[in-house]
């Protein structure tokens, strides 16, 4: 790297950016305990390990968010081994730190080309530097996915036509899968990749791989959950949600997000097309991702309820922009503007004023297990299922898990309703901060009276009223 | 009695004004020689008027037709006399710039007449939409036809801020071009201000053009324009008749000389970059920077001396005579920006910068960070973007127009926590960046084939949807694209003629008696003082008892009334209002204490006559 021309003040000017960009991870980590989403997505693990069922079939379990494959379910399964709510979030928010972070190092470290050490450092910094805020502090299934699919990636790049390489490739793809079940670009990638590099037999053989895995991983699935209560997971729910009311309107407030995950990679694929679309460049298999990755992208954004993390193609490019640029720019000039964008993104983010935040935001999860200690079996938690599951060792419904099931017109039965909510349920508590969809104070008594308690607003009625 | 509708005689006239402001400026460039003839020109006039306007009243001459007029034709004459006459009509510097579009060029086109149309028809069906056009930019031209004079500008005494009712000290550059307009066509019908609006429009594009033409290629011109007209922040910015139509045209006409003067340094075009600089200091204050920007690049191209010394020259008697004027009139060059207090200004408006910044400003908790990226990718995103890749592209020629638009952007971030109207109307101060943008959008000529034909599709399907977005600007930029009505326009216009039309006003003017109303909104004193009632805002000195700490409620209220304040009003859910509540205990006292008199919607009347406690209200300390 030639940064500054001089080598003391490269590693001066990394560094630099390294102390940036941990503090940007370290304000992720302490807020992700405040994301009440984080929670219900880390519950499934919980009921996992505590053999209650992941994937309840339509009239079984309490209702969870979680619509998506069962490879998170797994991986974020360390965060149970913690000893309160507060704890497995924050164990919760390290590992998917981890699982973000790692790969995107595996790749930038391991992807072929001319770099040296110095230019890779800068590329990691400046991509987490530009990733997106959410997958850093939200528990996300497509944050997986892509991580995923960055080390498929990484072995294709190394590999080339070798067997392991699209054997490793093709198990990410799968996991990938398993993910976030509308994850299928990397799967179709690969294959037109090695079709359009090493031939059509490449591109045959796998195809044969994926297939393999792909069997070998749905037959476990299946075998661990069975395919009735998967299929109504990962394709009856998702499928059946409603498309956005008002598609215009959805547009409009995702329309920078639509700018830089759609416009951006778009113009760079044009306009540098000569660099990109070519059988030996490096930028190939990213370009194929991104364009690939669009349509069910764009899709999931119209959804009811869809947001911008369904649109992650932008992920596979941009490291690899970072580590190949196609500029015909001198070095010295690239990499002055890789850490003039690290410096600025980082130092807007951690300049933001909604978010100063330097230590772990954990002050509500006391408070609601404060709540819970004093109400025993009697107050629901319809955004923080955690609370109940380790004062009270239960496991509620939550309001998300509900709604899904209602917009999908597969609204959990009123006799099942009452199963898994607290026994003498007449306390909702709900985190003032947070919205709501309002779903948990439409099924209690109109009687009801809020009352500020700390970080939480505690709606309550008589005892006696039946909701 | 001035007619306030336009007729056909009006509209005759038109041509007159627009020939006779023409003028002066087409001779000296004639005689001199300029790289962008028109453009040139219209600045050189611009500045010749106002500094003409401003010369007539320093002189005490009463500000008319007949005044303006006949100081204008002596300059035009002294111009033919020693420039035209002397050198002689000078060789043309400008080429050509505009290529015959062919095959899908054609849809470059169709982009850049809905956007023209667009400016357009809202200049003419929805004159002066801006907000501050009937408090300050228009208001400020209809009272110089009024009272022909600039005397109350700056407003320093009370009597001053009976006729005006902020704290401004920005040179009046676009009143003064309404004001030529009005006085010749003898009407102010707010539609004849259309021909200055679009003849902005008209001549951003030719720098767009222009600029676009140095750094691409003479084929550049079309997609560049095309991609303006994909930002509907640009198009809102002219199309509102405020001060960023002129503040565009002169920084996009500075970029394209200064671009021009590195390719071939003739101090000529250093004389014309310091008009274009000059007339980015009178559109607006802000725009003094624009001449450190000039004197900044041309000394990092290492320009002659002899450029030097014309562009700051230039820009110093373009620009200068305002600012000294100001420092004469208020003691303050900058009126009213105090610069830390080296300068004298008014404390209540610092008082009122203050409640406005710990509103709308970067960090209080009214701020939302989400919303100004989503609002700028919608209204300017797609510009910006392609902006970007031709800075990339562009090398070391992007590099002042890189330069110019982080200036703008500073400059934007700057005025945020500083405009009451809110971040969308803030945004506004972006149109120059934009222009940039949009001459840097050229690389588009250096497409072939389908992804030319494909990007010339989606670049004039964005500017349809900006040419109706930039209309349901500011108050609704997230609009949906579809369906692609002006329902939400027409909705938001109502709404805005109904608090004008409020019937309250006459009737409080009758029940003052000739005596004064305080207000706390600058379009009431507007209000009144158009209906010849008595308004007085917070900055007069004649109600500064209200805003002095340690006096007590009944001594000011003795004090205002002294100073004949009968009436004040205060709106309700006004922040500022608020604030000043808050801070003020008289102000607080009044609507804390105190039963309003009557109250009209939003609209509070306190009598200081027959003030009546709330109930329940302790009486206030004597």
């Amino acid at each position: 790297m030639n940064l500054a021309g001089r080598p003391a003040l490269d590693r001066a000017a990394l560094a630099a950016g390294t102390v940036l960009v941990a503090l940007w991870l370290w304000r992720c980590w302490c807020i992700f305990p405040l994301h009440p989403w984080n929670e219900l997505r880390l519950q499934p693990s919980f009921l996992l390990a505590d053999g209650g069922a992941v994937y309840a079939g339509p009239a079984g379990g309490p209702a969870t968010t979680w619509i998506y494959g069962p490879l998170p379910v797994l991986l974020f399964w360390p965060a149970t081994w913690a000893g309160d709510a507060a704890s497995a979030l924050l164990a919760g928010a390290a590992l998917n730190l981890l699982y973000v972070v790692g790969p995107l190092v595996a790749f930038c470290v391991a992807a072929p080309g001319e770099a040296g050490a110095g230019q890779r450092i800068l590329a990691v910094l400046a991509a987490l530097a530009l990733w997106p805020g959410s997958s850093l502090h939200y528990l996300q299934a497509d944050n997986l996915a892509v991580s995923f699919g960055l080390l498929g990636m990484t072995a294709l790049l190394r590999g080339g036509a070798r067997a392991g390489a699209g054997w490793i490739a093709a198990a990410c793809a799968v996991a990938a899968f398993a993910c976030k079940q509308t994850s299928l670009e990397f799967a179709a990638a690969q294959v037109i990749w090695s079709a359009w590099v090493h031939g059509p037999r490449a591109a045959g053989r796998q195809v044969l791989r994926l297939a393999v895995l792909g069997f070998a991983g749905a037959g476990a699935a299946i075998a661990a959950w069975g395919l009735e209560p998967l299929a109504f997971h990962l394709v009856t729910l998702p499928g059946r949600l409603p498309w956005a009311e008002h598609p215009g309107r959805q547009l409009m407030a995702f329309f920078p997000w639509l700018l830089a995950h759609v416009g951006a990679p778009g113009l760079v694929c044009l306009v540098w097309r000569r660099r990109i679309w070519r059988r030996d460049g490096p930028l190939l298999l990213p370009a194929l991702l991104w364009l690939l990755s669009l349509p069910a992208g764009l899709a999931a954004l119209m959804k009811i309820g869809g947001t911008i993390n369904s649109l992650h193609g932008l992920l596979y490019l941009l490291p690899a922009l970072l580590v190949a640029p196609p500029l015909a720019a001198g070095r010295r000039r690239a990499a002055v503007a890789t850490f003039a964008v690290l410096v600025g993104a980082t130092g807007y983010r951690l300049a933001a004023p909604a978010v100063q935040v330097w230590r772990p935001l954990t002050a509500h999860l006391a408070q609601g297990d404060f709540l819970a200690r004093e109400f025993p079996g009697q107050i629901w938690f319809p955004w923080n299922p955690l609370i109940a599951r380790y004062r009270e060792h239960r496991h509620d419904h939550t309001e998300d898990g509900l709604v899904i099931r209602q917009l999908a017109a597969r609204a959990v039965p009123p006799n099942q309703l009452r199963r898994h909510l607290p026994p003498r349920w007449h306390i909702v508590a709900l985190p003032s901060a947070e919205s709501n969809w309002g779903l948990a104070l439409s099924l209690s008594p109109a009687e009801r009276s809020p009352t500020v308690v700390g970080l939480w607003t505690v709606h309550s009625w008589p005892e006696s009223s039946p909701p | 009695m001035v007619p306030i509708e336009p007729d056909l005689l009006s509209l005759l006239r038109l041509p007159v004004a627009i020939i006779a402001f023409l003028a002066p400026g087409w001779l000296l460039v004639r005689g001199l020689g300029s790289p962008a003839p028109v453009l040139t020109a219209v600045l050189a006039s611009a500045a010749i008027l106002l500094n003409t306007v401003v010369a007539v009243d320093a002189l005490g001459i009463p500000l008319h037709a007949g005044s303006v007029g006949l100081a204008l034709g002596l300059v035009t004459l002294a111009i033919v006399l020693v420039v035209y006459r002397r050198r002689g009509r000078a060789p043309t510097l400008s080429r050509p710039v505009l290529a015959r579009p062919r095959g899908a060029d054609w849809l470059w086109v169709g982009a850049v007449g809905a956007a023209l149309a667009s400016v357009a028809l809202r200049a003419a069906v929805d004159p002066l939409s801006g907000y501050d056009n009937g408090t300050r930019w228009d208001y400020l031209a209809r009272l110089m036809l009024a009272t022909r004079s600039l005397g109350h500008y700056p407003p320093v005494s009370a009597e001053d801020f009976r006729f005006y009712s902020w704290c401004d000290g920005i040179p009046p550059l676009v009143p003064v071009l309404n004001f030529w307009t009005y006085a010749i066509c003898n009407s102010v019908a707010p539609a004849l201000t259309a021909a200055r609006v679009v003849g902005e429009a008209l001549l951003v594009g030719g720098s767009i053009l222009r600029l676009a033409g140095r750094l691409w290629g003479p084929g550049a011109g079309w997609p560049a324009l095309a991609a303006a007209g994909t930002s509907s922040l640009l198009l809102w910015s002219g199309a509102m008749g405020q001060e960023t139509g002129m503040t565009t045209v002169a920084f996009a006409a500075l970029a394209f000389l200064l671009v021009e003067h590195r390719a071939d340094p003739r101090p000529g075009t250093a004389l014309w970059a310091g008009l274009a600089a000059g007339i980015g200091a009178l559109s607006r204050e802000y725009g003094l920077a624009f001449i450190l920007f000039g004197a900044g690049v041309l000394l990092a191209q290492r320009a002659p001396r002899a450029s030097l010394l014309r562009f700051a020259v230039t820009a110093g008697v373009v620009a200068g005579p305002w600012y000294l004027r100001n420092w004469i009139v208020t003691g303050n060059p900058l009126f009213p920006h105090a610069l830390g207090g080296i300068f004298p200004t008014n404390p209540v408006h610092v008082a009122m910068m203050e409640a406005i910044a710990n509103y709308w400003g970067v960090g209080t908790s009214h701020y939302d960070a989400r919303f100004i990226p989503v609002v700028i990718a919608i209204i300017a995103g797609p510009l910006v973007l392609l902006g970007a890749v031709g800075l990339a592209r562009a090398g070391r020629a992007g590099r002042p127009l890189g330069a110019g638009i982080l200036l703008i952007a500073g400059l934007w971030w700057w005025s945020i926590p500083s405009t009451a109207a809110g971040w969308t109307y803030a945004d506004r101060v972006l149109a120059p960046a934009l222009a940039l943008c949009a001459a840097l959008a050229g690389w588009l000529v250096r497409t072939r084939g389908a992804v030319r034909i494909a990007l010339a599709a989606a670049v004039t399907l964005t500017a349809v949807d900006a040419a109706r977005r930039s209309w349901m600007l500011p108050h609704h930029p997230e609009e949906s694209p579809w369906p692609y009505s002006f329902q939400t326009w027409r909705s938001a216009r109502d709404e805005i003629v109904h608090i004008r039309a409020m019937a309250v006003w006459p009737v409080l003017i009758g029940a003052a008696a000739g005596e004064s109303i305080l207000v706390d909104h600058p379009a009431h004193h507007a209000e009144i003082t158009l209906r010849n009632g008595r308004a007085l805002p917070w900055f007069s000195p004649n109600v500064r008892a209200a805003f002095t700490p340690g006096r007590s409620f009944n001594d000011v209220r003795a004090e205002l009334r002294a100073n004949g304040v009968r009436f004040v009003t205060m709106m309700t859910g006004n922040p500022m209002s608020d604030w000043f509540c808050q801070r003020y205990p008289f102000l607080l006292e009044l609507t804390a204490r105190h039963r309003p008199t009557a109250q009209v919607h939003h609209l509070q009347i306190y009598d200081l006559d027959a003030l009546v406690p709330r109930a329940g209200a302790t009486p206030p300390p004597p």
